[in-house]
């Protein structure tokens, strides 16, 4: 985790015990991290009657403590505080903006608690070079998929402009002809919170059966027929620069899926107890790339994590490789039974089980999987 | 934008029984709405959003019932540069799409992107630019609040035969989808709706009873354009008002580059044709952004808000009492037809009847900021 502090002590004007407690305020520039892009102020001692105020109603009285503001230095300007979601824990606070906070965007904030007094500015600072975006990868790039796909992803390699992309991705047929309203023009787009993964989601209505798109107008793709996902050359980043090209992703259409992957068809290939070496899996179909990045984890026991980088190999395998050695001791493969397949139907149920069917079903979970590292 | 005068009253009575009932048909719940293309409110704090993008109308109970009747005025300087402040952004990232006063309250609806304002042009609209999706509510004393679109009470219907996606573009280089729906009014228990559909007739109009039913009626309407010199039924009405004129119901419709026209609600057959007749042209090369009814000095007026023109005043009165419509060719950004007063305000885009006393105008003042501004009806 890589916290960027912009200021390290506090501000302190309380003498006694108050010197006791120096505020830090971070801002969490670490995309993995589950509080990125918030504001966290930590080392804030709350009485008791605060610490109640703030746990039941964060939203009001964390903004009499915390006011961040757009600029350098707000004291020339009237200007009002930033909206945004408060949330208080023991001992901190956070503060997530309405909208992600903008690069190469000063910002400033005031924190204020009993006699401790911290304020600052900060920036986050565009750390992507101004070169025209490049269109990384389109997953899943696998020749055939099934009828009834359910996303593709494009990764791009800068954060591109969140509004609207949708007119500049088309879905072409093999006669030439743009299929019409074969994804769905989800608002605000499906943009991870960089803005450089979209999500393209296929319009669920026209893949299950029963409701009244996917009767009017049928599934977008045709069994064994060749399409033609093109993303044009005018689709930009947020900083304005277009694509040098347009990209053009060709892929076969197959038979519809409508099975729920196999766990006990995954194979693994445990690694050797004090190597390095790579956990892999190897799936019974291909799988939701974006999904089993956080759905598939290891751990030694529960609350004790294992922690490495997850990748996919060519063949489209999970591979994990640990920060430290194995150990001899057994791990737990836990897999959350939401995982899906590139058609919907995940460990739990297909994709078409109607909602009447969902009561019989296993709850939503994680499914644990032991497994001993090799001697 | 234009709540009536005429339905002003009886609002204001309902109100007073208003305390919060379940409305009928509306569920609790996140409506999927994709853009805010137009807004306008309807009674017991009910404000219609017109989504272009879903083909939808979306009417959301606000529970902004609390009656207010003061007359006295709203002013909010630098209006952008406010929401940019609370947005975390600048000014010129900020595009405000339509504005909605809640006749009730008082309170101003705002409908805002977050968008790049420069790609405003001079046939440039909001619409075209970005998608609203935020709907700010301004105080009285001129502070902000969002008015969140989750889990709110709303009921919604799908227009039928709405213009499709990949349809082509306007001459304004954005999707006709855009302009799938360009205005919508509340008027004695229905829904009016303009916009395009993809009839071979484009331009239409619909009407929905409220509360929603499965019911719509749809017709085409055909328009003399006295700057083109031509009868047309593609472009879409930019911006209308019901008026009650001895009896019956009628629109006044107001174009794109600009013809203004009306017609008798009892023409409006589903499926059929409606020829309106086009009583003033008030200049090519502009848009018309809004309208409203007003009162002064016991007169009904229409106010009108342009692109690039400045900011209208018409006698209704003068609208009826021309029995014959224009029907040739207005040259070179001349005027014809009805007598308008030019208003010293240019800049206006959006106009909303506010009080007696007041109509609330986005103005643009000579410092180059956009000002929420109170226009005094005893002046304007």
């Amino acid at each position: 985790m890589v916290l960027i502090k912009y200021c390290v002590l506090a501000w302190l004007l309380g003498l006694g015990p108050a010197l006791l407690w120096a505020q830090q305020v971070t801002l969490i520039e670490d995309s993995s991290h589950v509080y990125f892009g918030e504001l966290i102020v930590e080392g804030i001692n709350w009485s008791e009657d605060e610490w109640k105020e703030m746990a039941q109603d964060p939203q009001n009285m964390g903004a009499n403590y915390l006011q961040v503001y757009v600029g350098k230095d707000p004291s020339g300007h009237q200007q009002p505080a930033m909206w945004g979601k408060y949330a208080a824990s023991e001992h901190a606070m956070r503060f997530k903006p309405r909208f992600p906070f903008e690069f190469d965007q000063d910002y400033y904030y005031r924190f204020k608690h009993n006699q401790h007094r911290t304020e600052g500015s900060f920036r986050v600072e565009d750390r992507y070079p101004a070169t025209r975006p490049r269109l990384l990868s389109l997953e899943p790039k696998i020749p055939v998929v099934p009828a009834n796909i359910l996303r593709f992803y494009l990764h791009f390699s800068t954060p591109m402009r969140r509004d609207s992309p949708y007119q500049y991705i088309h879905l072409i047929d093999q006669q030439g002809d743009t299929v019409k309203q074969a994804f769905f023009p989800a608002e605000p787009p499906l943009w991870d919170r960089q803005g450089k993964r979209l999500t393209l989601l296929f319009d669920p209505g026209r893949i299950k059966s029963g409701l009244e798109s996917h009767e009017a107008w049928g599934l977008a793709l045709k069994t064994n027929q060749q399409y033609h996902l093109v993303v044009e050359e005018k689709f930009s980043s947020y900083r304005g620069q277009t694509l040098s090209s347009s990209v053009s992703h060709s892929f076969v259409v197959g038979p519809l899926d409508i099975q729920s992957p196999q766990i006990n068809n995954w194979k693994i290939s445990a690694p050797k107890a004090h190597s390095q070496d790579s956990l892999m899996i190897t799936f019974d179909e291909p799988i939701d790339r974006a999904q089993a990045m956080r759905w598939i984890q290891v751990q030694q026991s529960q609350d004790k994590p294992t922690k490495g980088k997850v990748h996919f190999s060519g063949e489209g395998n999970w591979v994990f490789k640990p920060d430290l050695p194995w150990g001899i001791q057994p791990y737990e493969i836990m897999v959350n039974n939401q995982l899906e397949d590139l058609a919907g139907n995940s460990l739990r149920k297909p994709f078409e089980m109607s909602a009447g069917g969902t009561d019989t079903l296993t709850p939503a979970g994680w499914i644990t999987w032991p497994f001993h590292p090799v001697e | 934008m234009k709540p009536l005068l005429l339905t002003v009253l009886s609002f204001l009575i309902l109100s007073t029984y208003a305390n919060h009932p379940p409305k009928p048909g509306f569920i609790t719940g996140t409506p999927d709405i994709q853009s805010i293309s137009t807004m306008e409110f309807g009674p017991d704090g009910i404000l219609f959003i017109g989504d272009s993008y879903s083909g939808k109308i979306v009417a959301v109970d606000t529970k902004d019932i609390t009656e207010n009747t003061t007359t006295e005025g709203i002013k909010v300087e630098d209006l952008h540069g406010k929401i940019a402040a609370l947005l975390g952004t600048t000014a010129d990232n900020i595009i405000i799409h339509d504005m909605a006063v809640n006749p009730i309250s008082q309170v101003p609806y705002l409908a805002v992107s977050k968008g790049n304002r420069r790609e405003l042009g001079y046939w440039r609209l909001p619409n075209d630019v970005s998608k609203a999706n935020l709907i700010i509510k301004v105080n009285s004393g001129g502070s902000m609040e969002e008015f969140s679109l989750e889990n709110i009470s709303y009921s919604e219907t799908t227009l039928s035969s709405i213009i499709e996606m990949d349809k082509g573009e306007t001459y304004r280089k954005s999707s006709l989808r855009v302009d799938a729906i360009t205005d919508l009014v509340y008027f004695q228990n229905k829904v009016y709706v303009t916009g395009l559909s993809n009839e071979e007739f484009a331009s239409s109009i619909r009407i929905l009873d409220f509360p929603f039913n499965d019911r719509q009626n749809a017709s085409s309407l055909e328009v003399y354009h006295a700057a083109h010199g031509e009868y047309e039924t593609q472009a879409p009405v930019r911006t209308f008002v019901p008026y009650e004129h001895q009896g019956a119901s009628h629109l006044i419709t107001a174009y794109t580059c600009t013809p203004l026209a009306t017609f008798p609600l009892d023409k409006l057959k589903d499926g059929g044709l409606v020829k309106s007749k086009t009583v003033a042209e008030f200049g090519a090369g502009n848009i018309p952004m809004d309208m409203i009814v007003y009162q002064k000095n016991g007169q009904d007026y229409l106010m009108i808000a342009n692109s690039t023109r400045n900011l209208m005043r018409v006698k209704i009165e003068d609208v009826f009492n021309m029995d014959t419509g224009l029907s040739s060719e207005v040259e070179g950004f001349d005027t014809a037809g009805i007598s308008f007063v030019s208003l010293p305000s240019n800049g206006v885009q959006q106009i909303s009847y506010l009080n007696s006393k007041n109509i609330l105008a986005l103005v643009l003042a000579p410092n180059g900021l956009v000002d929420l501004r109170s226009l005094s009806t005893k002046w304007f």
